[in-house]
């Protein structure tokens, strides 16, 4: 059993979130893996896993969830495997699915978090989070720099109004610890959401930091 | 009006912000390049909705996907230009 006596006191309030909430995180991939870790050692029980792809050799640089042993595993499997590692009680589902507009979610859902790699997934998520009337988690990143934003039906803009005419790049080059202070940011905002602190969330206001020229701005929206 | 740049493109041209006229986005974009010294032009492909900056720097043409923001608004959701504030951000898209 996880012994969370180290911070669950800076979260009292959200005891019975940990056990009842269903979080459900799109991609185990770089961000996917820090918000996994992030999330079960907080005690989240619940967590819903898609991805589709396999541990590559480039992977190795970000995910910290995988190690030279997974190459060719599957992401959602082997990240189920460790994750229960850490909290043997957890309830893990995991989809070996690529996620298209035809993707069905079933089952309870209280917050997305977007780990996904390029912006049409990011918009199928957005909707689907709009559907459900539940907040949406956007992190990305790339080089140096990541940005995130907290999506909230009814209380911010979508995603798609925030980034439309947006090109994601395919396999950008990604430094490590910005993936790891982005997944982290990303779990962060979460806990505010499920707190429902929303003023000092990033609800209507998107952070951007580049770690190389240490510049952190969170910009407003309207 | 006020021209932010948001995300890495503050690190390509070098500068945060800037004022100049308000205009149409080819004007705005005219006295963005005549301020910085350098041509940069906005352009959407109309195919694929993607909107792109253009910066002309040494005899050597970089593309950025871009979305700018006019007032808080994403201009492609917007029927026309506003003076106020111009917002252009480089996003990310990894995970």
């Amino acid at each position: 059993m996880l012994d969370i006596s180290r911070h669950i006191d800076l979260y009292k309030k959200l005891s019975d979130k940990l056990n009842n909430s269903h979080i459900f995180v799109a991609g185990a991939g770089g961000l996917g893996s820090v918000v996994l870790q992030n999330l079960v050692r907080l005690g989240f029980k619940n967590i819903i896993i898609y991805d589709h792809k396999e541990i590559d050799p480039p992977d190795l640089n970000r995910q910290i969830l995988y190690d030279s042993k997974d190459i060719g595993k599957k992401k959602t499997l082997v990240a189920r495997k460790k994750l229960l590692k850490i909290n043997p009680l957890c309830n893990i589902k995991v989809f070996e699915e690529k996620i298209t507009k035809n993707t069905k979610f079933n089952g309870k859902i209280d917050l997305i978090f977007d780990c996904v790699d390029n912006i049409e997934t990011r918009f199928i998520l957005d909707e689907f989070a709009h559907r459900l009337n539940i907040p949406l988690i956007h992190g990305a990143v790339q080089e140096y720099r990541g940005q995130i934003t907290v999506i909230y039906p009814g209380k911010t803009k979508s995603l798609r109004e925030l980034f439309l005419g947006y090109s994601s790049p395919k396999n950008p080059q990604v430094l490590p610890p910005t993936v790891f202070i982005t997944g982290s940011l990303l779990v962060s905002e979460a806990l505010k959401i499920l707190n429902k602190d929303f003023e000092n969330s990033l609800i209507n206001k998107i952070l951007f930091f580049d770690i190389f020229y240490n510049d952190f701005e969170v910009i407003k929206l309207k | 009006m006020k021209v932010k740049f948001i995300g890495g493109i503050r690190y390509l041209i070098g500068i945060k912000e800037l004022e100049v006229e308000f205009g149409s986005l080819d004007g705005i974009f005219e006295s963005i390049s005549k301020k910085l010294g350098k041509k940069i032009n906005y352009t959407l492909e109309k195919e694929t909705n993607k909107s792109f900056l253009i910066l002309n720097e040494n005899g050597k043409e970089m593309k950025f996907s871009v979305v700018i923001h006019n007032n808080g608004e994403n201009i492609l959701k917007k029927e026309k230009l506003e003076n106020g504030e111009l917002s252009i951000i480089m996003p990310v898209g990894g995970g």
